[in-house]
């Protein structure tokens, strides 16, 4: 479903390069949850945006699902986005003049579809969010808040979930639900690649990396 | 979940950033607007103020025109047309000519194209001694005003004396006992009396009037006047070395002599009066020009200044609002949405902003601008109505408003245009890097 092939990528601050990333190689197949840790600044973050589509490596090869994100055209680049991946962030990034139910609707605004009330109420009684459908993130939880978003990264059936520290910001128990569907997300054939550095992590990841200054330095299947 | 209405959900959300928007398009559009308003009415009262001037001044020139009128005809005529031979020191001194001139002068007088000249008046005049009373008399044949064909017809100053009739001067009438209606005889024929003048203190007291055409026959003068009395037209009444140009442009064998200075003084203080009442006019046009070309170089300074601050006020928002949304054109860009989709999402704000502005700012311009003329004016009139503003020119105000509602977006679009264009085509990852994803 994902495959990052030599991946690498630097940026130039006051005149210094950073290696953020250096050879990274990772694929990600479908029913896959491989997860990515490392310390802060190993280019976790980088890895997943580059994978994600949203960041174009220096060099390398990105692929999802076939295509090559970086070679298409604008155009189909986000329609690829649109129809095969789903992000999750640490931050949530709800918008917040839209309420629980439209915050999930408006992944359909990108590909141009016609918004299905019925899949996201679905998806929202399952995050065990039905009584907030009409509240607007400032009246959520933030364990509330990551359920919302992970509604919103699953509304288009995406076969690729990228999540970027989900956890970070919630307790056991949300981290808990939140990892769990990940988890069952892969089970049902979707890929996922997370990045994180959370331990609870490895019980519910098929498969880890570990990130340092850019590279990977080990691979464990659980 | 399509763009138009994650706009009215953002502008729901942000209502104060949308209000100061609508507000500077509103302002804008409104000086505008109001400038336009205050324009269009200063025409207005200024069409008011000139035509009540000109009516004013039109009345009072024709109740001077009859007061002057009326004093002509106790006054005399103003010109009098000679024979060419006719001795000057002898007609001042007799009151009268002893030479001719052909009658048909007078027809070509009137027939003439001549402008300065509208009443004419010819007559055979002959001092003489009325043989039946032994008196000496003046007797003078008139056939009264010959019209010309060229002016519009006017109310004749002298009427005519009727074929067998007489009018009598004072003297004659109060020392021989003539009353209206008595029959007398002027060298051997009949006349029955018409009229009987009051006191006129000249030589009009021993005068007799007859008709031109039995003079002639009497007089053996048959075809022959020795005098044409021209009063001229009101306009040039002062004028006479025009008066003497034309005719004797016409009528070379005459010359023309002036006739009752009183006259010619009340035709040049009647003149003098007009031309105040005219200078009046220009110097209330003049006036109103001044003040309406100050008004405009106002408006035009206001009117830049004001789109000027609104533009820029409406930029700032923009950017401001742009910016505050940074990381949601990044998290629109990894949902899949466009960069023009997330242009769109920016724009449509700016023309909905644009549009309500439009239409609030001709609401207020509309209003705001008959106040600020009413206060402006400050004469207690009654104030420019919607009715006398689009008289005329509804046309003119139909393309100003689709214009500004055309335009406010546009303008709405392009103050936010660099923010929008800026964020749609952010990298999404700087800013999800930015903003900590």
């Amino acid at each position: 479903m994902l495959e990052l092939t030599n991946i690498s990528k630097r940026f130039v601050k006051d005149g210094i390069i950073i290696g953020a990333l250096c050879g990274v190689n990772i694929s990600v197949d479908s029913g896959e949850f491989v997860v990515v840790s490392g310390a802060s600044g190993s280019g976790k973050t980088t890895l997943l945006l580059a994978a994600g589509g949203l960041m174009k490596p220096g060099g390398g090869e990105v692929v999802i699902d076939g295509q090559r994100p970086y070679g298409l055209p604008d155009d189909e680049r986000c329609g690829l986005l649109a129809s095969k991946t789903g992000f999750v962030f640490q931050q949530f990034h709800l918008i917040p003049y839209l309420n629980v139910i439209d915050n999930v609707l408006v992944r359909s605004g990108a590909k141009g579809s016609r918004y299905r009330h019925g899949r996201a109420e679905e998806l929202i009684e399952k995050f065990g969010l039905g009584e907030r459908m009409k509240h607007y993130p400032a009246e959520l939880s933030t364990g509330e808040k990551q359920r919302v978003a992970l509604a919103r990264a699953v509304y288009n059936k995406p076969k690729l979930i990228l999540a970027d520290e989900p956890t970070g910001n919630l307790d056991d128990e949300n981290s808990r639900i939140v990892l769990g569907y990940l988890s069952e997300f892969a089970k049902k054939g979707g890929a996922v690649l997370m990045v994180s550095h959370d331990s609870r992590v490895s019980e519910f990841a098929g498969r880890c990396v570990q990130l340092e200054g850019g590279k990977i330095t080990a691979k464990e299947t659980v | 979940m399509n763009v138009r209405r994650m706009v009215i959900k953002e502008i729901a959300y942000r209502k104060v950033n949308f209000a100061l928007s609508v507000l500077c398009v509103a302002v804008a559009v409104a000086s505008v607007v109001g400038a336009m308003v205050v324009l269009k009415s200063h025409d207005i009262r200024t069409s008011e103020i000139l035509a009540a001037k000109e009516a004013e001044t039109e009345k009072q020139m024709g109740e001077l025109n009859d007061s002057i009128r009326k004093s002509m005809l106790k006054l005399g005529f103003n010109v009098v047309v000679l024979p060419k031979e006719q001795n000057l020191g002898d007609w001042y001194a007799d009151d009268f000519g002893a030479k001719y001139m052909p009658e048909e002068y007078v027809e070509q007088l009137a027939n003439s194209k001549i402008i300065t000249v509208r009443h004419l008046l010819p007559s055979l005049q002959q001092k003489l001694v009325w043989p039946e009373t032994k008196r000496k008399i003046i007797l003078i044949g008139t056939r009264g005003e010959v019209p010309n064909i060229h002016k519009s017809p006017s109310q004749p100053l002298i009427e005519p004396v009727e074929h067998g009739t007489i009018v009598v001067g004072h003297e004659l009438h109060q020392s021989l006992g003539l009353k209206v209606g008595d029959t007398t005889t002027l060298l051997g024929r009949e006349f029955k009396v018409a009229r009987c003048h009051d006191e006129r203190g000249n030589k009009d007291d021993i005068t007799l009037w007859i008709h031109l055409g039995e003079a002639q026959k009497m007089l053996d003068k048959e075809g022959k006047i020795s005098a044409i009395l021209a009063l001229e037209c009101a306009c040039a009444w002062a004028d006479i070395a025009k008066v003497r140009e034309e005719i004797c442009g016409l009528l070379p064998e005459t010359q023309v002599v002036e006739k009752g200075s009183q006259a010619i003084a009340r035709a040049e203080a009647r003149t003098r009066v007009a031309e105040e009442a005219m200078a009046s006019l220009e110097r209330e046009k003049l006036f109103r020009g001044n003040l309406k070309r100050g008004r405009e170089d106002f408006a035009s300074v206001l009117v830049c200044v004001v789109i000027a601050a609104c533009a820029f006020i409406i930029g700032a928002l923009a950017y401001g609002n742009v910016r505050s949304r940074r990381w949601e054109v990044g998290v629109l860009h990894s949902m899949g949405y466009r960069s023009k989709q997330i242009l769109g999402l920016f724009l449509s704000k700016a023309i909905v902003t644009g549009v309500l502005g439009g239409a609030i700012g001709i609401a207020i311009g509309m209003l705001g601008g008959v106040a600020a003329f009413g206060y402006l004016e400050g004469d207690g009139n009654e104030s420019i109505g919607a009715s006398e503003l689009f008289a005329g020119s509804y046309e003119s105000w139909m393309i100003l408003f689709v214009s500004i509602v055309v335009i406010t977006p546009v303008f709405s679009a392009v103050a936010s245009w660099i923010p929008s264009v800026a964020a749609a085509r952010q990298y999404p990852a700087d800013i999800l890097c930015r903003e900590g994803v």
